[in-house]
């Protein structure tokens, strides 16, 4: 009986330490999200407000101004076209290196994974000369190539990792009864992949979505994405910050990436392949 | 007949291994701080030393912060009409004057150091990890654990012996990634700077290439930083790029 009550505590005491972590990890985001609606004077206060009783949504009013639509569509292009064209070539080179082989898969392979560990701020100097080559620069094209430059070794490293859980077998299974090996992969391997391509979609939309650094480069200040329109709404000369516009802006930011993720994180859940072949 | 030039280096070729030699551990600190923007503050009045670029344009105690400030604007003009409006090197100054700006209005001691910034990137890292390993998760066999736990395997033996080798290559893939992409954080801390944070304390590798390859125009030096922070990575990670290897034979 005792060792059944130790048991329980011990559990009781674990449960707790998580939820205890758990909290401290998303009180920042609770943070921002309560200063978003809090009015100057309670957040430059000595005492902090926890709770935004008291609070309006005029910060938000402040920051809906037509700077903030043209980032907002200027970074929902580029995400979206990031999304589409970084998938369709993962997709496309995870099948090859995971199903085929030729000569140079293994130093492809590697060369995936090496590329990623080159810092990223050594190559900018390069792409700002390619881009001004082309004329790319402060365009959608030019930070969407990028940008896809950027994201492709990983989704093609995460995808392959999925094509490789999917038994080759089904495939030629399908081949038997007729299929040509296009239409298996698109008929079989495709829909078994779906948790993997939401996945990869999800990490390049993220990348493409948060990205500051690259799009300061190659973008002018008169066409900014939103995590530079939202840099720039915390560096201002001459006056205080305003900081519950700052963080009504954050909270702005962020809600397209949530409903992106709640679309589709139903897909993600890759019990499709559980049971798909025996033994 | 060829002849070589009378004034040609025979050791030419040596000449880019020139900023190798720059890389030593000392001069990291040297070629680094004095051109940064940097604060000391010494009770009060505050003590300042501007550097920039294009050498020392102020130096000693400033009696108003705000002539600093005049002093840095005039500099950004003239370097807008001297060079092309949108050359990365004046955005790059934009910046940094924005920088000056913010430290000047009164966060000097508001520091960042390595200790918050480990925070930081943990707290953001975290989200990455816990996503892939419940990943993982989802494909560990239930019927499997079901037999375990009817054949008397407790949790703890469920976990070693049945759920951790499941998961394994997923962590393996994730410490990986992990590792590779701390090597190279750099917006958290270029912002934290900005914010406030004493760079010659707060440099990683990656914001210290960008000082030396954006900000100063040394290309040879920075390129030589990436190529060492490229070595170093492919170092820790050489255990996984190995097994990598084997596996896919």
């Amino acid at each position: 009986m005792s060792g059944v009550t130790a048991k329980r505590s011990t559990r009781i005491g674990l449960n707790t330490l998580g939820v205890a972590i758990a909290l401290i990890w998303i009180f920042p985001v609770y943070w921002m999200v309560n200063t978003a609606f809090l009015p100057m004077d309670k957040v430059r206060a000595e005492t902090p407000t926890f709770v935004p009783f008291g609070g309006d949504l005029s910060a938000f009013g402040r920051v809906l101004t037509p700077n903030f639509f043209n980032s907002m569509k200027l970074s929902l292009s580029v995400t979206l076209i990031v999304v589409a064209v970084a998938l369709v070539f993962a997709f496309l080179s995870a099948l090859a290196v995971s199903r085929f082989r030729f000569a140079g898969r293994k130093g492809f392979i590697l060369m995936i994974l090496v590329v990623q560990m080159i810092p990223a701020e050594a190559l900018f100097i390069s792409q700002y000369k390619m881009l001004q080559g082309w004329s790319l620069l402060n365009s959608i094209a030019g930070l969407s190539l990028v940008y896809v430059a950027a994201v492709l070794p990983f989704t093609v490293w995460m995808l392959r990792g999925f094509v490789d859980g999917i038994p080759a077998d089904l495939e030629q299974a399908a081949m038997i009864d007729g299929c040509s090996r296009t239409k298996a992969f698109f008929k079989i391997t495709f829909p078994l992949l779906a948790p993997g391509l939401v996945a990869s979609g999800v990490y390049a939309f993220l990348q493409a979505w948060n990205e500051f650094t690259l799009a300061t480069v190659v973008m002018s200040p008169s066409n900014q994405t939103l995590p530079l329109w939202l840099r720039g709404l915390a560096v201002v000369s001459n006056k205080a910050v305003d900081w519950p516009a700052v963080m009504a802006g954050a909270v702005l930011v962020a809600v397209p990436v949530i409903i992106f993720f709640m679309l589709v994180q139903g897909r993600m859940t890759s019990g499709l392949v559980s049971g798909a072949v025996k033994g | 007949m060829y002849v070589a030039e009378p004034h040609a280096n025979p050791r030419i070729w040596l000449a880019g291994y020139s900023v190798w030699s720059e890389l030593r551990v000392g001069n990291l600190e040297r070629v680094s701080v004095p051109r940064q923007v940097y604060f000391r503050d010494q009770g009060h009045p505050v003590q300042l030393r501007v550097v920039l670029n294009f050498g020392v344009i102020h130096q000693g105690e400033v009696a108003s912060l705000s002539a600093v400030d005049v002093v840095l604007r005039g500099q950004l003009n003239q370097l807008g009409a001297a060079f092309n409006l949108n050359s990365p090197a004046l955005i790059v100054r934009q910046v940094q004057v924005k920088l000056v700006q913010i430290v000047l209005r009164g966060q000097v001691n508001d520091r960042l150091d390595l200790g918050g910034a480990t925070i930081i990137i943990v707290w953001m890292s975290v989200p990455f990890v816990v996503f892939s390993v419940y990943a993982a998760l989802t494909q560990v066999s239930d019927e499997v654990l079901e037999a375990s736990a009817l054949d008397g395997a407790t949790g703890w033996q469920r976990f070693a012996y049945i759920i951790f080798p499941t998961i394994a290559p997923v962590i393996a893939v994730v410490a990986v990634l992990q590792i590779i992409w701390d090597l190279r954080v750099f917006t958290q801390i270029y912002h934290l700077q900005g914010a406030g944070g004493l760079a010659s304390k707060t440099d990683l590798l990656g914001t210290y290439l960008y000082r030396l390859g954006i900000s100063q125009a040394n290309y040879g030096v920075a390129s030589a930083v990436a190529l060492f922070m490229l070595l170093l990575t492919l170092i820790i990670t050489a255990w996984y790029v190995r097994s990598l290897l084997k596996e896919s034979a």
